[in-house]
């Protein structure tokens, strides 16, 4: 468990909490708002550790007493993490959390809460878990997070201390690289514009199960201007097997022709996202003009979001292919 | 120590602390004085601009003990248990949730008792337009004939969704955004209360970031009081908000007016390097755009030469682009191709071209002519079958299992021919016949999954079928969220096939692109944006609202 000393990046939420916790302000809620993948739940468990450690060193956690050792093992009686239970969190969930928030903690001065993608709680959960942000009891902290927080009731908003997480730098993503995933510099240095400003997704890149399905989709821009008709439907159904992996495959598809885009406009390689295939992205830039790669860009957009908003994939991929052969045709 | 947000512990008392609405706290007190208090108010105005508040400082009026010129005391025991929120006599409703909607249910026989304490009983019902159809009909019947001692403050965000037949029964005060000045002086009040030190430049940036909403500026000054190590600065603000200085928005505006795209979109890798929020960017570019406008319509120029139709162009693009990186997974992408495309007015045309080439592509999928005929590993059915297998009648859970997907050739009751809905991008339009059928399906909807209904029934989405796709478009954005569950479409998706044969697919959208027809101009969202940055008075429209714009 790390020590909010160690969270990289998030400078001003740190630097809140811990001004929160040395001048013994800490709220009894708080709302960590932001894109998935960014350090929410790893600065929530950093704020759980510190609320709960038995000497803490100027409001962080020590790391070394008996409470940091628990936290360490994932294993401390008064913290509680509370997730979706299926799609939605429930109340039933809700009744027995505030079951629990009526008897003393078990060793510490509190409980403490980390409610995961509260944006899931049914309405039900929602208007039952407000009566407990009103009256909060003792000193049970709550932190909850999501990623949708225009999902949420606004009076579950407002009765929240909010913390909005922005996207990592890029330095930040190539810290955490090195540090999690033990890569050196370099490595890290080009993968790390490939995350989106997401640790994340980017240790996900570095564990490799996103590269199979990044080479695949390279390999259709290259392809895509030359392809016959033919081609590009078979290509369609290829891809539409899986729809996550489809809408991913566009995800990487657009970072890609975004980079051609870009260079096009300022030559600067250092603007890249794909920093790892620079001689490929340099070789197609010169075969594009930047009416067309906007056309792309747009329909390919377009053609992720129906995807993700459940439209058929392979029809949408069929059309999105077609469209892309027509102007290059 | 348990924290309370400012705006709850500094929620003013009395109508005097009451900010930036004064025609409407001081009409209250008169019509307290003169003992003529309405039966029923509508509160109509955005959120955090002080609605509730009023509504909780007049249902204190109307029962204190002890008040003077129109104000509650706030000390005698009716005005401290409103304050405590366990006033048997003022009863809070949030038509948001669902105690509300038990709440409105059992309402007509409620308001038939006297109040036990006070004198009045006050129902304030908050996001009145929230309430189903059915609520709403209570509502009504008790406003037709409300019993002398029952006074209803109804508040909501959105009056345009409140049922005429309620309207008509209200008085109606507008609360308008508060405006920096009156807010900064708030602000100031409130901070010298808190304790918390706050200089002057910070007071006002928090107040511009508001845009007049007070509840807001009140959680960014607690923001910034947490965040400070002693005074909250302008700087420590731009951190929290992830805003960026004059100066950049400045040279941005230059760059994209001089086609200077690479520049531009090198200062916004560097804002992203900074860690700043590029939506909270964009929406500070189009305030900025914005004053320019304004500033050079009124003729009062900086000097700087850019037209006013190109400054139009600039916002009309940035306007659209903070609108997509809401819901966008990649909010940068969005931002970048704005920013191409605003430096770049000339590829636009280049754009069209290629549009009507789609459009032409799209007509010959459609006809069936290409390419698919020559795609043999396809499977399509040269023949549909013209009496598509109904859904087994045991078949009870649509979401317990996949609901078969025939893409291709889409039949809908006879008269439709198959052949012309071979492919979605060209499906027919067949928006009459769900339309049609639609109550009946609400009907089934209604027994089978009542959340969803209720939700349908409150939203009234508007519909479009093209082929076998059924678009539903919801005005907010937030029942989008609430609509748009796996669950759900595949409940309405089998149902649709219950009804018209055949497998369907159904989209929840915001109404970023709804039908023409059935799109009232006052909620373009672009409408509604237009209204955010420039005010009511200033957006005129006119008979198509796609041309208000007078830019091509
Ligand atoms: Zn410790
Ligand atoms: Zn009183």
């Amino acid at each position: 468990m790390p020590r909010i000393n160690e969270v990289i990046g998030h400078r001003e939420i740190v630097q809140t909490l811990k001004n929160a916790l040395q001048r013994n302000k800490v709220a009894h809620a708080y709302l960590f708002m932001g894109p998935s993948g960014v350090g929410k739940q790893v600065v929530a468990r950093a704020l759980a550790g510190a609320l709960l450690c038995e000497s803490p060193i100027e409001g962080d956690a020590c790391g070394h007493c008996r409470s940091c050792r628990q936290n360490e093992g994932g294993n401390h009686p008064d913290l509680h993490i509370v997730g979706p239970v299926g799609t939605s969190l429930k109340i039933e969930q809700i009744r027995e959390l505030q079951k629990q928030v009526q008897y003393k903690p078990y060793q510490g001065q509190r409980h403490v809460y980390i409610m995961e993608k509260v944006d899931t709680m049914t309405q039900e959960a929602a208007n039952s878990f407000l009566k407990t942000l009103e009256e909060p009891s003792g000193q049970t902290v709550f932190i909850l997070s999501t990623d949708q927080p225009y999902a949420l009731l606004p009076t579950i908003l407002s009765r929240c201390q909010q913390c909005q997480f922005r996207p990592l730098r890029n330095q930040e993503v190539v810290e955490g690289l090195m540090r999690y995933c033990q890569l050196d510099k370099d490595t890290a240095k080009k993968l790390a514009p490939l995350s989106g400003g997401s640790l994340g997704r980017g240790m996900l890149l570095a564990e490799g199960g996103a590269w199979p399905l990044r080479e695949q989709a390279l390999k259709v821009s290259q392809r895509l201007m030359q392809m016959d008709e033919l081609e590009a439907l078979r290509l369609a159904e290829e891809l539409s097997e899986d729809r996550g992996q489809a809408a991913e495959c566009l995800a990487i598809l657009l970072l890609w022709f975004r980079d051609l885009l870009i260079y096009h406009y300022t030559e600067d390689r250092h603007l890249l996202m794909n920093q790892d295939k620079l001689e490929m992205l340099l070789d197609q830039a010169q075969r594009y003009r930047p009416g067309l790669l906007l056309a792309i860009i747009e329909e390919t957009k377009q053609a992720r979001e129906r995807i993700l908003a459940n439209a058929n994939t392979r029809m949408t991929l069929e059309a999105l292919l077609l469209k892309i052969h027509s102007y290059g045709g | 120590m348990a924290y309370k947000a400012l705006y709850r512990t500094w929620r003013p008392q009395k109508f005097q602390d009451i900010v930036g609405q004064q025609h409407i706290t001081r009409t209250l007190q008169n019509a307290l004085l003169q003992g003529k208090v309405a039966h029923a108010y509508l509160f109509c105005g955005p959120r955090g601009t002080g609605k509730t508040t009023t509504a909780k400082v007049l249902a204190k009026a109307l029962n204190c003990l002890e008040p003077a010129s129109g104000e509650p005391c706030n000390h005698c025991q009716n005005c401290l248990a409103v304050n405590e929120g366990n006033s048997v006599d003022v009863v809070e409703i949030d038509a948001a949730s669902n105690r509300g909607i038990d709440e409105i249910r059992d309402l007509r026989e409620r308001v038939k008792f006297t109040p036990s304490t006070g004198r009045r009983k006050v129902y304030i019902i908050d996001e009145v337009h929230m309430l189903t159809d059915q609520a709403f009909n209570a509502l009504l019947k008790t406003l037709e004939e409300p019993p002398g001692h029952v006074v209803f403050v109804l508040a909501t965000t959105e009056a345009h969704k409140v049922p005429v037949t309620i309207l008509s029964r209200c008085q109606r005060f507008d609360f308008r955004r508060i405006k920096p000045a009156e807010m900064v002086e708030r602000l100031r009040e409130v901070a010298k209360g808190a304790a918390i030190e706050v200089n002057e430049e910070a007071l006002w940036l928090i107040a511009k970031a508001a845009e007049g909403g007070l509840r807001d500026a009140l959680s960014i000054l607690d923001q910034g009081a947490a965040f400070a190590v002693d005074t909250v600065t302008a700087g420590d603000i731009h951190s929290i908000l992830g805003t960026v200085q004059q100066d950049i928005l400045q040279s941005m505006v230059k760059f994209l007016a001089d086609g200077k795209t690479g520049e531009a979109l090198q200062l916004v890798s560097k804002l992203a390097d900074l860690g700043k929020d590029l939506r909270l960017f964009t929406r500070e570019m189009t305030t900025f755009l914005r004053d320019l406008l304004v500033d050079s319509i009124e003729g009062r120029g900086t000097g700087e030469q850019i037209s006013n139709d190109n400054l139009f162009y600039l916002l009309k693009l940035l306007v659209q682009a903070e609108q997509d990186m809401k819901w966008s997974s990649q909010p940068g992408l969005v931002l970048e191709l704005a920013l191409v495309k605003a430096s770049r007015p000339e590829l636009g045309g280049s754009l069209e071209a290629l549009t009507q080439r789609v459009a032409e592509l799209e007509r010959q999928l459609a006809s069936g002519t290409l390419p698919r005929s020559r795609a043999p590993e396809i499977t399509m059915p040269a023949e549909p079958n013209p009496t598509p297998t109904p859904p087994s009648p045991s078949r009870t859970d649509p979401t317990e299992e996949k609901v078969p997907v025939t893409p291709v050739n889409k039949t809908i009751k006879e008269g439709i021919s198959p052949e012309k809905t071979s492919l979605h991008v060209g499906g027919e339009d067949v928006s009459g016949v769900v339309r049609q059928g639609w109550p009946d399906l609400m009907g089934d909807i209604k027994n089978g999954k009542k959340p969803l209904w209720i939700l349908l029934n409150e939203t009234k989405p508007s519909l479009e079928a093209q082929g076998n796709i059924v678009t539903l478009f919801f005005e907010d954005d937030f029942d989008v969220r609430r609509a748009d569950k796996p669950e759900y479409k595949k409940y309405l998706e089998w149902l649709l096939g219950k009804h018209f044969s055949g497998s369907w697919e159904v989209r929840c959208v915001h109404a970023k692109k709804p039908p023409l027809s059935t799109l009232k101009p006052e909620e373009d969202p672009v409408y509604t944006e237009a209204v955010r940055i420039f005010g009511k008075d200033l957006v005129i429209l006119e008979n198509d609202p796609s041309e208000t714009g007078g830019v091509k």
